[in-house]
Order: C-alpha cells, then structure tokens, then sequence
C-alpha cells in the first residue's frame, strides 16, 4: 500500500512535469494580443503574413507582495499592445507580449529574464514598479542588449550611483520617485506652509525609503526642520509608539510613503496619537485607503501621476475595471500603457524594430513628447534615462465624499 | 545549453547546497532551524561589501564571509544548544529577524532595502557553483557515514542514551550547528554569484521554511532524497508556467501544491518519498548482480 | 507621555495576549508549537468580513464575532484531522507537528493571497469616534474593546479550565494521555476540545484583528511570532503567565519603539530571548522544561 502510494505520488509529480512541458507552448503570447491567425500557440511560428511578429517580454509581479499594483500594469500593457496590433502593429508587424510573474523576488525575476531572453527570444521588455528585480537587469540587459522600459521609479535603477552615468539599457517613463518626492514637498513648503516635518515609513520596504530619503533632502536643503525619522518593518503591525513619538513633537506635516495596507494603520495611528497636522502622502494614497481608514481624512495630500477621472487614463481604467473585476481604479494600469507606449514610438523610428541596440540609441536620444494616458508628454532625457522635468505629477486630496480630487499639476521646472 | 538552462541549473544547485546544509543540521542532528537563511545573508553581505569597499577580489573575501559565519554560530550555538527543540526553533527565527534588522541598520554600507546591486559577473559560474556543489554533497555524504556521523545519528536518536556512551552531546551539537552554518554561508555566496543583487527580504524566513519542506519531502533521512527534491522541486516551477488549472494558473499555486503534498506525504508516509534509502554504489552494484543473478538462474531452470 | 506609553503597551499586550492564550492551549496539551493558529486567524478574519458583507446593513458587531469563532472551530478541526491526527496516532516525534504545522500555515496564507489578494478589505467602523479621553490620556476605542473581550474570554477559559470537570480533563491529558485514558477520560476527545477551543480564540482573534488593521493574508502571521514568544516566556501549561508575558511584551515593545526606533526590536527580543530561556526555560510560571526523551 505505502509502495503503491508513493509510486502514485512520484507519478503525479511527474505527469504534472510533463503536462508542465507540453502546456509550456501555451506560455507563449496571450490569443488577444494577436491581429493574425498565424501566430499561434508555439510563439516560433511565422505569421500568416510575411512579417515576423515581434516579441516582447513583459515581467510584472503578478502574485508576490505588490501583486496589487502588478497585476493592473500588466493588464495595462497588455491592453496597449492589443490596441497598436490592431492598429497596423509597428508597420506591418504584430507585437507579441510575453507575459512573466517575478513575484517581488530579485532571483525569480533574473530567471525570468533569462527566460525571456534566451528561450522565448524578446528582443525588448516592459519592467514592473520596482526597483528590487529591475536592479538585478542593469547590467544583463546591457550584455544582452534588450531594452527594459519600466516604472522602477528608484534612480539606482536607472543612473548608476557610483559614476552618476545611465546605465544604457534601462529607461523609465514616469518621474522617478526623487522628482515625486521633491515636488511633495516644494508643494508642502510653498503652497502649505510647511516649516517642519517627520516622516513615518517602512524602512524594509525599497519603495518608502527610496521616496524618503529625497523628501528630507529636499526640506533640509529649503530650510524646513526634520523633527524626527520614525520606522517600522514588516513584522510591526503597530506603530502606536513612533506615532506618539511624532505626535508630541507636532511638526507641521508628516510623510508616509509605504504601500496601501501601512499607510492605513501609519495615518490611524497618528490620528488616534492626537496628531492634527497635515499628512503627506505618496503615489499609493489611492482608493482603497479612503474605505480602509477608521479616522476622518483631513488635512490629507499626496501625488498622483494621473487624473483617474478624465482622459485615456479613465477609459483604461473603466475597462480594466470591467474585465477584471478589481474594485478600485489603479494607476498601474496607465503605467502599463505608458512603458508601451515609449517603446513602441521608438520601435516605430527604428528600421529594424527587433534589434535591441538600435532600439535603445533610440529610446534614449529621440523620445520625445509621447502620448501617455494621462495627457503629460514624455520625453526622455538621455543622459539619466528618465522623463525630462517638464513630466510632472499632480498633488491630490480626498474631498468631503472622500472622493479623490486633483488639485494641481505641478512639474519641478517651475 | 543557453543561459536560461544554465541559471535553472545554477538555481538548483543553491538550492541542493542549502538543503544539504540543513540536512546536516535535522537529519544528522536532530535540530529543527529556521534561520539558516540568516546565515547565507550575512556572509553573502560581508562578502560583497568587503570586495567592492576593499577592492579585494570576491574568493578572498568569501573566507572572510564564510569564516564569520561560523564565528557567529558558535557564539549563537553556546546558549542557545542548551534549549529544548522547539525553543530552539524559535530562537532562530528571532535570530533570522535580528539579523535582517541589523542589514537595514547598517544601510549605509549594505544600501538597506534596496538592495546591494552590481555585484560583478563571474565567468564561468556554472561550473564554479556546480563544483561547490558536488564538494557539499560529498562532504556531507562522508560525513554521514564517518564515526561523525554515527556519533550525530545516535545523538538524534537518543541524546541521554549517546551521552552514556562517551559522546560528548554538548560539544557534538555545537561543531554541527557550525557546519551547518558554513554550509549555508556558501549558498549564500552562489546566490548573490548568479543574481548579482542581494536584498534583506531576500533571506527571510520563508526561504528557511522552503529548505525544511524540501527536506522533509525527499526524506528525513535520505540525502538523495533531499537532494534531488531539492533540485526538482525548486526548478518544477519553471515547467509549470503556463498551465491552468480551473483558470488559476499553476504556478501561482505552485506552493499550494508543495504544501499539500508535503502534508500528504507526512500524513502517509512520514520518512518522506525515498525515507532511509540512500544511492550508492552497493545499490547500484547490487542492481546489476540481481540482474546477473537471475539470468544464471533462469538458465539453470529451463 | 509615559503613561500614555503605558496604556498603549497594555493595549497591545491585550491582541497578543488573545493570541498567546490560542497557542499556549495547544501547547500545553499537544506539545508542539502550532504555527497554524496564525494561519487560522487569517482566514477567519476573512471569513467574518464576507459574512457581514453578505447583509446589506452590518450586523452587530458580536453576531460577527460569534460567526467568526464557529468559523474558527470548524477550520481548526479541519485542519487537525487533515494534518495532525495520523501523525498522532503514529506518535511520531515532536518534529512532524512542528513541520505539518508551519506548512499548514504556509497553505492557508498562500490559499487566501491566489484567492484575495487582489483587493484590500476592512471592516466598516463601528465606533463614532476611534478614540475617547479620560484625565487626559487617550485611549482607543478599538483596543479598548479587545482587551476588554479578552479579559472576558480569558477569565472566563482560566475558570473552566481550573473550576470545571472538562478543564480538569484537560488538565489531566496535558500531563500524560495514556494515564488519563487509564483514569477513564477520553483523552481523544478532549484534544478535540483543545483544538474547539483554539479555533474559536483564532476566530476571535481573527475578527478583532481585522476590523482594527484592515483584512490581509498576512495578517495573522505577522502576529504569530510574538504570540509564540508571549505563550513560550510565559511558561507551557500556564494560561496566566502566557497573559502576563503578553502584556509585558506589549509595553517592552512600545517602550522600545519610543526610545531606540523599529529596528531595535528584533535584536533587543532576540537577546531577550536567548537570556530569558537560557536562565528560566521553564517561563514565568511554567511547569515542563526539559526535553522529555
């Protein structure tokens, strides 16, 4: 019996493998994606047409930690490629997405790379919103040549920190989390009148101590106070002590740039510490915090890269909405589309769309002024590979419905 | 073979030499550890940062690495062996915590959670990494069937019943504690080899738990078992990309399945899939004679 | 400010202390750490969530609760008969529950992150205002009501389990099943209780966890290792000392928090910890120490 068992169990394992290899085919781009009939599940096969399709990789985190934000990007940038297919593709030929979770993990996401690289043959690849996997691809994708457009809003991912030089494969297309950072807080100093500030982040998390680290910079470089620096790690489930802490030095405002579920406990704490101030938020203030907050929002402000109300950015959020069923409009979806958006208006200047080093002289010396959903313009600076600072962001807040409500945009030209 | 085949084949590797660093501890030893991941972030930490502030090259470093390692396991180990087992356990998870919030202290030279990047390419590390590998695995198989191993074996065993017979217990948990130790203070070094970024939250306790189950999987008592759970189980996931079960796709559920079976085959067969069976040269020897064996018989009777 | 430090501290001691409590039972009876128990509390406050997002007004708070904890007694006994109950009648060692539990507790979480992680969930207020004030210190509604529902629970589980037959029978497997069997109790059935009475401390731990962060899969596991420390400190087969350490625990972490920041934490309690159990292993009022070979 125990024999039969683990002969069984062996067998399962196995059969699982091999369906795991067949099936693998199916791993190829989603049926969506494709204008043609020819392109089919092998990925290897050449199109009806006489065009070969072009492949490109697309690396999110689909089921990790920041699957929140990962999966409506992905969706995103599937959603983008879907529409420039049927609009004619890039002249004439398909875009085919390869889609792979990197789960939030450096060495899954290195795998994957090498994955995309090697067996499925891209020959560019959309990036996820963060910084700890895409750090792992500074220097494959310049030995690989393949261009990785993303959101890893980190600077170290697209400037190298020891030489101050872009690293010259990786682009980004949205301000990175320093340019966010300092417009928060020239709009807490100028527009608030903020003089003093502490900040309440998760010193565990690459995004809150990348946002930050720039923010008080920025204070102490203006002449505002840092009052104090308070942190928290993954296992703190309550941060009532660092709350108080802040709340008795009543600093003017405070900054919390962690995701959704922190930000939460951070602001009711401070809330219930007796802090009346002004809370400054980063980009992931976004609804569900309105809903999950037990206290009143007053006195809230944080940036958003886009307006969720009006322009493409709406329409792709509706839609998205729709077909996956999530509750709350994301600005990741418009992440997607933006990353596929830079790539595709460099493929289109390119004469060979498929070689990676062109692709790249291009991304990094002729982006200029593309479209994102947003209605800002993008264009790339070549010598940090990341949107010149006329690309801004808007300083939000909830309004008396709780209701997210754009206040202004603000680039840091001005 | 491509790149892509070679990292799988590195990433199997890691992981066959960090289960066979935890082989050393549980089924040699009897010690149930969930913070051997700590032990592969700190040198893997030491190690790079004293090669690109030092500019010494990463093999000279990896001593300093590895050497710390076991310098902390002993000082850990000495209260820390006195506890019963589950104590024990705990005590390593705390350990593990400690160990990630003093990277994040120390942010100005390990860069904290962002991440230590740029670590430099290494030619040739597959069969750098391969070679390490097989030094482990024949180091522990050795060492499982040296007097060491007898002696740690009737420790897991019987540890009142072993210190009657002249086994110094204490002593005999705390040199394999460091073993151990050393062993993952390796991995540590291969995994930053072939990611060439290492982050605090990469060596957290869940990697600890996922070395146990692989453990527990191929069999307590089996280094094969564990070895090639390790390899396979570790590297599955990438084959199962792709396929849908019930429109959930499967590798999102991959540790869904890994912990179902796991409590399958501890419910059913609790010494795990290959139990106390080992590979060696008497089985495959043994093989062959059985084979030889039976033809001579059969001619004999027809 | 330090007693405003004080009371926090109480009030954080009192969350662990329900969890602790939840653990120290199996503990005590069954020997072996159960990891699942953080598991449990996850899932429990998602299960209490969708209940009472099933009706189109919220129903009153404690019918969420009570749902909560049936909810946790029926996942318990799942789960042991699932995981636990043939390597008991096996009586292989200690190992196997302590493994068969961390990846029950792994299951449960990766189950409830491919299922719901995709959205964020929290339970709607039920209080006016989140805080009241008394002589100048402020207290929060939301702790102030779980450390009231533990006091209740616990006082009420410390008297059944030292005043009542069953609580003597439980007593009596904790000490040796075999002899209880001898002495005419049905040692099986009372582990079943034992894990009844765990599934429902995780289901109302779950609820109140839930409704005072919000509702993650993460939730109870971040809970857990302080909740084992708190049972563990507070000594095996004591209930009272596994409350005690809890709140102490509360108030060390708040104080440290002020003083040295979040990251002191982790080394402060590893240090704790290897001192504490080096020098007392029995805990603070706690019986059994050693290992039994």
């Amino acid at each position: 019996m125990k024999k039969t068992l683990t002969l069984c169990l062996i067998t399962m394992v196995l059969s699982i493998s091999i369906m795991g290899c067949a099936g693998e085919k199916d791993a190829g781009p989603e049926k969506q994606q494709n204008g043609t009939e020819g392109s089919v599940a092998d990925g290897k096969e050449e199109n009806a047409g006489s065009e070969e399709p072009i492949r490109v990789g697309c690396i999110q985190d689909t089921s990790g930690g920041a699957s929140l934000a990962g999966q409506p990007n992905q969706w995103g940038a599937e959603y983008a490629v879907k529409v420039i297919n049927e609009n004619g593709g890039i002249h004439g030929r398909m875009i085919e997405l390869y889609s792979r979770d990197c789960q939030n993990d450096a060495e899954v996401g290195v795998t994957c790379y090498r994955e995309l690289v090697d067996e499925v043959g891209v020959c560019a690849i959309i990036g996820p919103p963060l910084s700890n996997p895409a750090s792992a691809w500074v220097e494959l994708s310049e030995e690989d040549q393949i261009p990785i457009v993303g959101h890893f809003m980190d600077e170290v991912c697209t400037t190298d920190p020891d030489t101050g030089e872009a690293y010259p494969y990786m682009f980004l297309a949205e301000p990175s989390c320093s340019v966010q950072s300092r417009i928060l807080a020239s709009y807490a100093m100028e527009n608030l009148d903020v003089k003093s500030v502490a900040t309440l982040f998760n010193s565990s998390n690459a995004y809150a101590a990348a946002h930050e680290a720039p923010f008080i910079d920025y204070i102490e470089s203006n002449g505002g106070q840092v009052l104090a620096r308070e942190t928290f790690t993954w296992t703190d489930t309550d941060y009532t002590a660092q709350a108080q802490k802040i709340a008795s030095l009543n600093p003017d405002a405070v900054l919390l740039c962690d995701y959704c579920n922190q930000m939460v406990t951070s602001y009711d704490n401070l809330r219930d510490a007796g802090y009346k101030g002004i809370i400054l938020g980063a980009n992931t203030m976004y609804p569900p915090f309105n809903e999950l907050v037990k206290n009143d929002i007053e006195e809230c402000y944080f940036v958003q890269n886009y307006d969720l109300n009006n322009g493409k950015i709406a329409e792709l959020v509706g839609i998205q909405q729709k077909e996956t069923g999530t509750d709350y409009p994301t600005s990741n979806v418009g992440f997607g589309w933006d990353a596929v958006q830079v790539l595709a208006n460099a493929m289109m200047q390119a004469s060979d769309p498929a070689n990676g080093q062109e692709v790249r002289d291009i991304l990094e010396a002729d982006t200029r002024e593309v479209e994102s959903c947003g209605g800002s313009k993008i264009t790339i600076d070549p010598a940090t590979h990341r949107p010149t600072l006329d690309m801004g962001i808007y300083i939000a807040t909830y309004d008396e419905n709780k209701q997210v409500k754009c206040l202004e945009y603000i680039t840091l030209e001005q | 073979m491509s790149n892509y085949q070679l990292s799988l084949v590195m990433l199997a590797c890691i992981s066959i030499i960090t289960v066979s660093g935890v082989f050393t501890m549980t089924s040699l030893a009897g010690m149930f550890s969930l913070g051997q991941a700590a032990y592969m972030s700190i040198c893997a930490y030491l190690t790079f940062c004293l090669a690109r502030y030092l500019g010494l090259p990463v093999w000279i470093t990896a001593v300093a690495g590895v050497g710390t390692s076991v310098l902390v396991a002993w000082i850990i180990s000495l209260p820390a062996l006195k506890l019963r087992r589950d104590y024990f356990s705990l005590l390593s998870v705390g350990f593990g915590q400690m160990v990630s919030a003093i990277v994040i202290l120390l942010g100005d030279f390990t860069n904290a959670s962002i991440g230590f990047s740029k670590i430099p390419k290494v030619k040739h590390l597959v069969w750098i990494i391969l070679g390490i590998t097989a030094f482990i695995v024949f180091m522990v198989r050795n060492l499982k069937y040296s007097r060491f191993g007898r002696m740690c074996i009737a420790l897991k065993t019987d540890e009142i019943a072993a210190g009657s017979f002249g086994i110094d217990v204490y002593r005999l948990k705390v040199k394999i504690y460091m073993l151990a130790s050393a062993i993952a203070a390796m991995g540590g070094i291969c995994y930053g080899l072939r990611n060439r970024v290492i982050s605090p939250d990469a060596f957290d306790w869940s990697l600890s738990a996922e070395m146990q189950i692989l453990l527990f999987f191929g069999g307590t008592n089996s280094l094969t078992g564990s070895v090639i759970s390790a390899a396979v189980l570790k590297v599955l996931p990438e084959f199962l990309k792709g396929v849908k079960v019930f429109g959930i796709s499967l590798q999102d559920c991959k540790t869904i399945i890994y912990c179902v079976l796991i409590i399958v085959v501890i419910n059913f067969r609790t010494e795990g899939i290959l139990g106390e069976r080992e590979l060696d040269t008497k089985l495959l020897g043994s093989l062959f004679r059985k084979k030889a064996d039976g033809s001579r018989r059969d001619g004999h009777e027809g | 400010m330090s007693v405003q430090l004080l009371v926090s501290g109480i009030s954080l001691g009192a969350v662990y202390a329900l969890i602790a409590v939840g653990f120290a039972i199996v503990f005590s009876i069954l020997k072996f750490s159960n990891f699942a128990h953080g598991g449990m509390i996850s899932a429990c406050a998602f299960m209490g969530f969708f209940f009472q997002r099933m009706f189109s007004s919220p129903p009153p708070f404690l019918i969420t609760v009570l749902f909560s904890a049936l909810c946790g007694v029926v996942l318990s006994l799942l789960i042991d008969t699932a995981a636990y109950r043939r390597i008991r009648a096996k009586q292989a060692p200690n190992i196997y529950y302590f493994l068969a539990s961390i990846t029950v507790a792994i299951l449960i979480e990766q189950v409830l992150t491919v299922f719901f992680g995709k959205n964020l969930y929290g339970y709607p207020n039920i209080f006016k205002s989140t805080t009241f004030t008394i002589g100048g210190i402020r207290f929060s509604s939301m702790d102030t009501l779980i450390l009231i529902i533990s006091l209740v629970i616990l006082s009420v589980l410390i008297y059944v389990i030292n005043r009542t037959r069953i609580g003597l029978a439980i007593r009596a497997v904790a000490i040796n099943p075999a002899t209880s069997r001898l002495m005419g109790i049905n040692s099986d059935r009372t582990i079943l209780l034992v894990f009844v009475i765990a599934g429902a401390l995780a289901g109302v731990s779950g609820v109140l966890l839930g409704a005072k962060y919000s509702v993650y899969p993460t939730l109870g596991s971040s809970m857990m290792m302080k909740g084992f420390l708190a049972s563990v400190i507070g000594g095996l087969g004591s209930l009272g000392g596994a409350i005690a350490a809890a709140i102490a625990l509360g108030m060390i972490e708040i104080i440290l928090t002020y003083f040295f920041g979040a990251l002191s934490i982790p080394v402060f309690l590893f240090g704790i910890m290897l001192v504490f159990l080096a020098v007392r292993p029995e805990g603070i009022s706690g019986k059994f120490a050693k290992d039994k070979v």
